[in-house]
């Protein structure tokens, strides 16, 4: 007695179209209610914030994959900022000074993942650290002052075109897949998931769960590292906190994105769904004129929002799942 | 993956095989090489012996049995060929090397392959996903890129040769437990281990599915896979085993060809040669404790029994049967989905909770001691007056004096002398359960539930808890007692039922008990 429900893979592992539905919605809202918002200028501006948002949270979405968070991103950007911007400033070639930035960020990560596999340290406590560390030495090292005023060459990474699209998008688009092949494709990705569903079940199998998971974390650091240098060369400024607040805008990304904060469930691409609906989001309100400081109330009403529809679906598919097994009686 | 040993080794080997041949005598000459040789094994888990001096042999082509009751350490020391645990004291030989097996990983490198009994395979990730977790394919041209196609073609192979269709593709979640076990299987089955270790590889297969399993299992037999069986299923044993290895208490008490044992043999080595009845004279008054009629839920239907005060009534059978759902679903600790609960002569309205079982006067002891019965880091006085503190402390404030007086009134109740400001972690099983004992005479329990009382529990406080479990039903308490033990009913039940695959198969007072009637119930 079989009943086959035969049921073909559109959604590219994205368990729930919730959030691209959301997102859809709140698009043509504010194309209805702004006339400046459905604009060329003003779309490609959105796309342009996206990305930052977007490489930041990717480190997010494997860390909540596996089952764990990274509470230190936006100290690490802004980390990677300020030494990217000391060194440019320093005379040093910009090449180099990213590369410096990036080296930072990928420390970080490194840190926090020995700290969490080797030390045993609780994945909040180890990036809490951080979080502070990272933000200390920002603080330190650029005395509390901005730094602002890049060369042209630098300033391309955030401002530059190509093909008349701003090489950010195009970056940020091609990170994309390579993160998606990455948790789609390849073995270390498909470890991300199974150790995330249960880290006992990955012991017995033989998978090797510590060098997952510290390659994890640096991937993670190195993300953030990338956003960071970016978000100076995109705004011409780094600011010792500048990436302040990108830990909490990655995880609801993240969050709205579907997801599982248990780990194990999810997808990079409802990731990047999230990101976009954080960002119209920011944009629309502006675009309509409200104040920034309305913005952190809405994206919380929209994460609870997303929480209340996922436990109504969850609670919907049961039964019916119920009602099959008493049919099936 | 099959280390091929050079010539010296070979030659070394074959004496050995002709060593081995003289001192058993049972198998014939031609494939008396063991595989497999665990020597002189010990294990103890906190100070609790759970081997000694166990020597177990596995030979290819062949099937290995490995019986014994629950907690016989069966699984322990399968644990140990896999790689999950290590031993204290002894040796393992692969063919005729000594090997090490410290991980999952290393007892993959050396050929074997476990099937767990319980599940674990990831629920979210598809069937093939599971398959080749691990040992994943990945394309010629891009090794880095996973070749999902050939793995899901080479699973569909693998499964249709052992005689199933599943679809590799299928996200495990929505296979039903049958396939999903299967799956498991398959998962050990293309590797093509030279050791296959099966846990009870058939408790949620059809009979149609389980004669397919042992067509696979011969033919396994035939490429030369030496197969560990672990089963209860004493019928099964027959059909399909070659030696069989009995063990009882930790320790090797059977050891022999399949065909020489009888099963009235098996299930008496099983029970223990030195288990004896215990003269006991019943205290049960005419009044019931407790009356459960058609009870169904999570592993457990149509379940109707009833408790004496005063009584004993022991609840067993083989783990797995339902024993501990159905009590905790008593309580209210788990899900009950239909049935009624008389307690005392009453009926219980409303879902059972664990508060309205508290005020109803039903204490449980349950199995896992640590996790559910104690809170670890909160000292064992607040521990004793933890479940009555509304009825202590109507008033919502409480009082640190009259805490630490009635928690000390009750550990002297219990016999409990280790201080009441010690950590239950740093006590012994026998103390943690009496501080455990301790907490529901605190709130004045009439029906007290018993889940594996002396689980973890060395023999000189085990001796301690029977007293006082007799104690108590002498003060007219009704206890219900979940054990796996034979010895224990035996020593303390009035009445016991036996449970079997969720239901209760079998009533049985205690002047017709025997530690054989209740093992062969079981299976």
């Amino acid at each position: 007695m079989e009943k086959k429900r035969v049921k073909y893979k559109t959604d590219f592992g994205m368990k729930n179209t919730s959030a691209l539905t959301g997102t859809i919605m709140v698009f043509l809202l504010f194309s209805i209610l702004s006339d400046d918002f459905l604009t060329v200028y003003n779309i490609s501006n959105v796309l342009k914030n996206c990305a930052v948002l977007l490489i930041a949270s990717m480190g997010t979405t494997m860390a909540i994959l596996l089952g764990s968070n990274d509470i230190s991103v936006g100290s690490v950007m802004s980390l990677g900022g300020i030494i990217t911007a000391m060194l440019i400033k320093g005379g040093a070639d910009p090449a180099l000074a990213a590369a410096a930035g990036l080296a930072a960020g990928l420390g970080a990560g490194l840190i926090n993942g020995i700290l969490i596999v080797y030390f045993q340290a609780n994945f909040w406590v180890a990036t809490f650290a951080m979080y502070s560390i990272a933000q200390g030495i920002a603080l330190i090292l650029s005395d509390g002052n901005g730094i602002a005023g890049f060369p042209g060459g630098f300033r391309f990474l955030g401002t530059g075109k190509v093909f008349g699209v701003y090489f950010i998008i195009l970056l940020a688009a091609a990170l994309l897949a390579l993160m998606y092949v990455l948790l789609n494709k390849t073995r270390f990705g498909g470890y991300i998931y199974a150790i995330g569903e249960s880290e006992r079940i990955a012991g017995i199998t033989g998978i090797p769960t510590g060098k997952v998971k510290l390659l994890v974390f640096t991937l993670s650091g190195l993300c953030a590292g990338t956003a960071g240098i970016l978000l100076a060369a995109k705004t011409n400024v780094a600011m010792p906190s500048g990436g302040a607040g990108y830990e909490f805008d990655a995880i609801a990304a993240v969050i709205i994105g579907g997801t599982s904060l248990d780990g194990g469930k999810g997808s990079v691409l409802g990731t990047a769904v999230g990101v976009f609906l954080i960002t119209v989001i920011r944009n629309g309100l502006t675009v309509m004129g409200l104040s920034s400081v309305f913005h952190y109330l809405v994206i919380g009403l929209i994460i609870m929002a997303v929480i209340v529809v996922d436990v109504l679906q969850i609670q919907l598919r049961e039964n019916r799942k119920e009602s099959d097994a008493r049919e099936c009686k | 993956m099959n280390g091929k040993p050079d010539a010296e080794a070979a030659v070394s080997g074959w004496i050995c095989s002709w060593k081995q041949d003289g001192n058993s005598g049972v198998h014939d000459m031609k494939e008396c090489q063991a595989i497999l040789e665990m020597n002189h094994i010990y294990k103890q888990y906190s100070g609790i012996t759970v081997l000694e001096d166990v020597t177990f042999r596995a030979y290819p082509g062949e099937v290995q049995v490995l019986l014994g009751a629950n907690g016989a350490g069966k699984s322990t020391l399968m644990n140990i060929v896999s790689g999950v645990t290590a031993c204290d004291r002894g040796r393992i030989y692969i063919g005729d090397r000594e090997v090490c097996i410290r991980s999952a990983a290393d007892a993959a490198r050396e050929g074997i392959a476990m099937i767990h009994q319980e599940l674990s395979l990831f629920q979210e990730r598809s069937v093939y996903q599971n398959i080749f977790m691990g040992n994943e394919r990945m394309k010629k041209n891009l090794p880095f890129w996973t070749d999902s196609k050939r793995m899901e073609e080479e699973s569909r192979k693998v499964l249709e040769e052992m005689g199933f269709a599943i679809n590799p593709g299928e996200t495990v979640k929505n296979l039903s437990i049958a396939q999903q076990q299967i799956v498991e299987i398959a998962k050990a089955v293309w590797k093509r281990a030279d050791i296959l270790i099966m846990d009870e590889p058939t408790s949620s297969l059809t009979e149609a599915e389980v004669a397919r399993l042992f067509c696979l299992i011969r033919r396994l037999k035939e490429q030369g896979c030496a197969i560990i069986y672990i089963s209860h299923k004493l019928d099964e044993l027959f059909r399909i085993g070659d030696r069989i290895t009995v063990l009882f208490q930790g320790k090797v008490c059977l050891e022999e060809s399949m065909k020489q044992v009888t099963k009235e043999q098996l299930v008496k080595s099983m029970s223990g040669k030195e288990v004896q009845r215990v003269k006991k004279v019943s205290c049960a008054l005419p009044q019931e404790a407790l009356r459960a009629v058609n009870l169904n839920g999570r592993r457990f239907r149509d379940c109707s029994f009833y408790v004496k005060k005063g009584e004993i009534v022991a609840l067993t059978g083989m783990v797995g049967a339902g024993r501990s759902e159905l009590v905790k679903a008593i309580f209210g600790a788990d899900a009950l989905r239909s049935g009624d609960i008389y307690l005392f002569g009453k009926r219980v309205s409303g879902r059972p909770s664990p508060s309205a079982s508290i005020a109803g006067r039903i204490g449980f002891l349950p199995e896992e001691r640590k996790q559910q019965g104690l809170i670890m880091g909160m000292d064992v006085g607040k521990n004793i007056v933890q479940a009555d503190l509304p009825r202590l402390f109507p008033k919502r404030i409480l009082s640190r004096k009259k805490e630490r007086e009635t928690a000390r009134t009750f550990a002297g109740e219990v016999m409990y002398t280790q201080g009441i400001q010690r950590l239950p972690e740093k006590l012994s099983g026998g103390n943690q359960q009496k501080v455990v004992l301790a907490k529901w005479l605190c709130t004045d329990s009439d029906l007290l539930i018993f889940d594996e009382p002396t689980k973890g529990i060395d023999a000189a406080a085990r001796a301690e808890i029977y007293q006082q479990i007799l104690d108590l039903a002498g003060k007219g308490k009704g206890i219900l007692l979940v054990s796996s033990d034979p010895a224990e009913v035996l020593q303390l039940s009035d009445r016991v039922y036996v449970m079997r695959e969720g239901k209760i198969c079998k009533e049985l007072a205690r002047s017709e008990l025997t530690a054989n009637k209740i093992v062969a119930s079981e299976l």
